[in-house]
């Protein structure tokens, strides 16, 4: 009796370290991803844009009244772009 | 994560917060790489001389030619836009001819134009182009319209009429509804304009486009003239525009002639002096008549003046006043 209630404890116990370690390990994952995300979206812009440009052969040029945007970064699991503009032409 | 260059636009109510290499929802502004940066600055995609009656202004320099230029790009998005094929595409994705601000000004010297129009898609979209252009136009002597939505925030919009000279703003419909589910916009901030620009004392008309079924309404009408009658003055005029079945649109008809009529009654039962019907050549609301006399002052045929009786402003029958900039 005091084996198999030994060895239950001892399977609850390894289940749960288990369970800590996936956790753990999709968490810096996941924000592995969130961060190639972004970098690869923006790189994509950046690609297509110039692009564009080296077709077009406009000059952009510095606009007015606009402002430096302050933000929280996006927490772990949040949608990491909140925008109003428009992600492709 | 990587903290993004993000910036926020202050040019329109919409604000755009745009993530690097974003365009903005007008399409003529983009982020590089924290910077706001326009594409449209000297890009004119539309450029000719017109008659200053199609844009419409009838109580401005009338029977004068307008040379009139538009890049590509708009910050609303109307379904019934008839100049999509510029307004809703990008800089890039238009053709154009590199025109900066100092040769428009050459060129509607050399082609003895008055006045310059920004007008066709937004001029707002492509505000940095349309404020230096007007800078040296107003400086050499050139006159400046404006043919607009007003959708701006009041900075810009302040900053831009010190050189603006009068404007043709469409108030599409007095209803905030209307503009969200039609033209992805709002109301308030077009009133607000509308208000500044007349206490800059800018010559102001106003077009109101209707549509079958969803701005037709005697109400519709009646809120609309009774706020521009009370806010703006009686003596503007109000350009009630024919329809027709456009971009995303096309399942409505065009708007009926009567449709029309009923809005220009409307407008002169509420106090409007000068309402006028658009779109529908020959029409006897293309004319102006005094407000007092009925007297036939200008007679209009399509863009074209066939008759001005105006004489220094005045009503040559009863020297009725006639709100406008003649001279």
């Amino acid at each position: 009796m005091r084996k198999i209630k030994l060895v239950s404890s001892i399977s609850i116990i390894l289940i749960c370290l288990i369970g800590i370690s996936v956790y753990i390990y999709s968490s810096i994952h996941k924000k592995e991803i969130n961060k190639h995300c972004i970098e690869r979206q923006i790189k994509e812009r950046k690609a297509k844009f110039y692009d564009s440009l080296e077709e077009s052969k406009i000059k952009p040029r510095k606009a007015m009244f606009w402002e430096e945007y302050e933000y929280e970064e996006a927490e772990e699991g949040e949608v990491p772009f909140v925008s109003e503009g428009m992600h492709t032409k | 994560m990587k903290k993004q260059k993000k910036v926020k636009c202050l040019l329109c109510p919409k604000e755009c917060i745009l993530s690097e290499y974003e365009h903005s929802n007008c399409r003529g502004r983009i982020n590089i790489d924290g910077e706001l940066k326009t594409l449209n600055y000297g890009y004119a995609c539309s450029v000719n001389i017109d008659p200053i009656e199609k844009k419409p202004l009838f109580h401005f320099l009338p029977g004068t030619r307008i040379f009139s230029i538009a890049t590509a790009g708009c910050n609303l998005h109307c379904k019934f836009c008839q100049n999509w094929q510029i307004s809703q595409f990008s800089p890039e994705e238009v053709r154009y001819t590199e025109m900066l601000p100092d040769v428009v000004v050459n060129e509607a010297l050399s082609l003895n134009c008055p006045s310059i129009a920004y007008t066709y898609s937004e001029p707002i979209a492509y505000y940095e182009y349309t404020l230096d252009t007007s800078r040296i136009a107003k400086e050499k002597g050139i006159r400046n319209v404006l043919v607009t939505a007003g959708y701006i925030n009041e900075a810009p919009l302040k900053e831009l009429i010190k050189v603006i000279d009068a404007t043709n703003t469409d108030l599409k419909a007095f209803s905030d509804d209307y503009y969200r589910e039609i033209c992805d916009g709002t109301l308030e901030p077009v009133l607000k304009g509308l208000e500044i620009m007349r206490d800059e004392g800018l010559w102001i008309e106003i077009t109101n486009l209707i549509l079958p079924t969803l701005n037709d309404s005697d109400d519709d009408i009646i809120k609309l003239c009774r706020w521009i009658v009370g806010n703006l003055g009686k003596d503007i005029p109000v350009h009630f525009s024919r329809f027709y079945p456009m971009y995303k649109l096309t399942n409505l008809p065009p708007t009926p002639t009567s449709t029309l009529d009923r809005a220009r009654d409307i407008a002169i039962s509420e106090g409007v002096m000068f309402a006028y019907v658009g779109n529908i050549p020959g029409h006897p609301g293309e004319n102006t008549y005094c407000p007092k006399c009925k007297t036939l002052l200008i007679e209009r045929q399509i863009y074209f003046i066939r008759q001005n009786n105006i004489i220094d402003g005045k009503c040559p029958n009863c020297g009725f006043d006639i709100s406008g900039v003649w001279k």
